[in-house]
């Protein structure tokens, strides 16, 4: 449906999306109609020129996902080789962001249901985490070890064949 | 490494961004599912209670199989990273055994190893090539069961019983407490896992004790030997039918011995002596077509029966 750009009449209509924090963004309706939430939103006609309200998501991570929903709706069907490389090519790009914005990204895209951007982000996500120990992925995130000496201990065990990596030999948990 | 939940960094921060410990499970689990080797789950499930509570219902870990043994017993895992198979290895255990380098795994039953070591004394000479030491480990549990050394002197007089073989002119002579004796164990073979039998007891229960049975090539010489855990010293068994490379294999309670050079094969019944040392009581030749020979030999035995 939202690929179906020539013979859908109102298919180039903008449809305008408010972060939490107030901002007015604009996309075109086959963008929005790869977010979940916004293709059953402008299903029930609640799409008017006030723009959908996206209570949970703020400006900045919404800028990011009304880029890429802009970006992947232009290019969602019959690609050619060269443009399916080329919006490889922009997924990577577009990903290489920090963590805070990694994570409102996550976040964000899954309360919107982008299939594409989630699934980005969740591989990203699990790309920073490969090859590290919990410390080094603690410092990554932010996260504080909130375990307690017991946990700790059990969890020492449960991963004393894992953690013995082989160079370099340290014991890491 | 703790340093618990009071913990803040300052007094008028404004108020921190949501933080990825308070990443919604389902989430957690997504990338769980994104991540293939074990560290790397094992990391996931260790960063902080919140993640850890969000991948509780995923399978638990287990070493990945197949799995490595290197020389000085610390096992690896070797396992593809996902489509870019940039297999690594992963150490499961700092070693298994300590100071036993050089060693080899020299048979396995079920989840445990034999493992023997080099006898790595000073002066080298007369036990140079002898194994220093046997031992029984369970890489998965991490128990070990010791079995008496493959190189040893007993001063507390020998038990020889000669066993003729039944159907044959020959005989096998199988010795307890050996005065002495110095083995280079190639191959070692269980009738069933260590601890099985009853464990109150020292008694041999041919039914379900863990006996080992071993051969061994020292300076051109083959030994057969069993021992179970419990018993101090091999029972050593020597014989015509024992000059050349042998193998063996348990089958249905009964020890199968084939000369690989020959073909020719013999099955071993054990009884218990003084209630716990496995000994021979029957040295049967099987009458088998003759093997094939081919350009590398007779076949091995195995347990393709």
């Amino acid at each position: 449906m939202a690929a179906a750009t020539d013979d859908a009449g109102d298919s180039n209509e903008m449809i305008r999306v408010v972060s939490s924090d107030g901002e007015h963004f604009e996309m075109p309706e086959a963008a929005a109609n790869l977010s979940l939430v916004l293709r059953h939103m402008i299903e029930d006609d609640c799409a008017d020129a006030a723009g959908i309200p996206l209570a949970v998501v703020a400006a900045k991570p919404l800028a990011k996902i009304v880029d890429y929903c802009t970006k992947h709706a232009a290019k969602s069907s019959g690609l050619t080789i060269e443009e399916a490389e080329e919006l490889k090519r922009f997924d990577a790009e577009f990903i290489e962001v920090d963590t805070d914005m990694l994570y409102d990204l996550l976040v964000a895209a899954d309360f919107m249901g982008v299939e594409g951007l989630s699934k980005l982000a969740v591989q990203r996500t699990a790309d920073l985490i490969k090859g590290k120990t919990p410390e080094q992925n603690r410092e990554t995130f932010g996260i504080v070890n909130d375990f307690t000496p017991e946990e700790e201990e059990e969890i020492c065990k449960e991963n004393e064949w894992a953690f013995q990596i082989t160079k370099p030999p340290s014991r890491l948990c | 490494m703790a340093t618990g939940t009071g913990a803040v960094s300052g007094p008028s921060m404004p108020p921190p961004p949501a933080s990825w410990s308070d990443l919604p499970p389902g989430i957690v689990g997504a990338v769980l599912r994104r991540l293939h080797s074990s560290p790397d789950l094992a990391a996931l499930r260790s960063m902080c209670r919140s993640w850890r509570a969000a991948v509780r219902d995923n399978p638990p870990l287990v070493p990945p199989l197949p799995l490595l043994l290197y020389p000085n017993f610390a096992l690896a895992s070797v396992f593809s990273d996902g489509a870019k198979a940039t297999g690594h290895r992963v150490r499961l255990l700092a070693a298994l055994l300590d100071d036993a380098f050089p060693g080899q795994c020299i048979g396995c039953f079920e989840d445990w190893l034999v493992c023997t070591w080099l006898r790595l004394s000073i002066p080298l000479y007369p036990t140079v090539g002898a194994d220093g030491g046997c031992v029984l480990v369970n890489p998965f549990s991490g128990e070990k069961v010791s079995l008496p050394s493959p190189t040893a002197t007993h001063s507390c007089g020998a038990i020889k019983r000669s066993v003729p073989i039944s159907n044959g002119n020959d005989e096998v002579v199988c010795t307890i407490h050996a005065d002495e004796y110095a083995m280079a164990l190639y191959k070692a073979v269980l009738s069933a896992p260590p601890n099985t039998g009853s464990s109150s007891s020292f008694e041999l229960d041919l039914g379900s004790s863990c006996i080992v049975a071993a051969v061994s090539q020292r300076k051109g010489e083959y030994k057969l030997a069993f021992c179970t855990p419990e018993t101090q010293s091999w029972c050593i068994c020597e014989g015509n039918c024992i000059k050349s490379h042998i193998d063996i294999e348990f089958y249905q309670g009964k020890l199968y011995m084939v000369d690989t050079c020959n073909g020719d094969l013999f099955a071993f019944e054990l009884e218990a002596h003084d209630c716990v040392f496995p000994v021979l009581s029957l040295v049967e030749c099987c009458l088998i077509e003759k093997l094939p020979k081919t350009e590398y030999g007779y076949l091995e035995a195995g347990t393709s029966t």
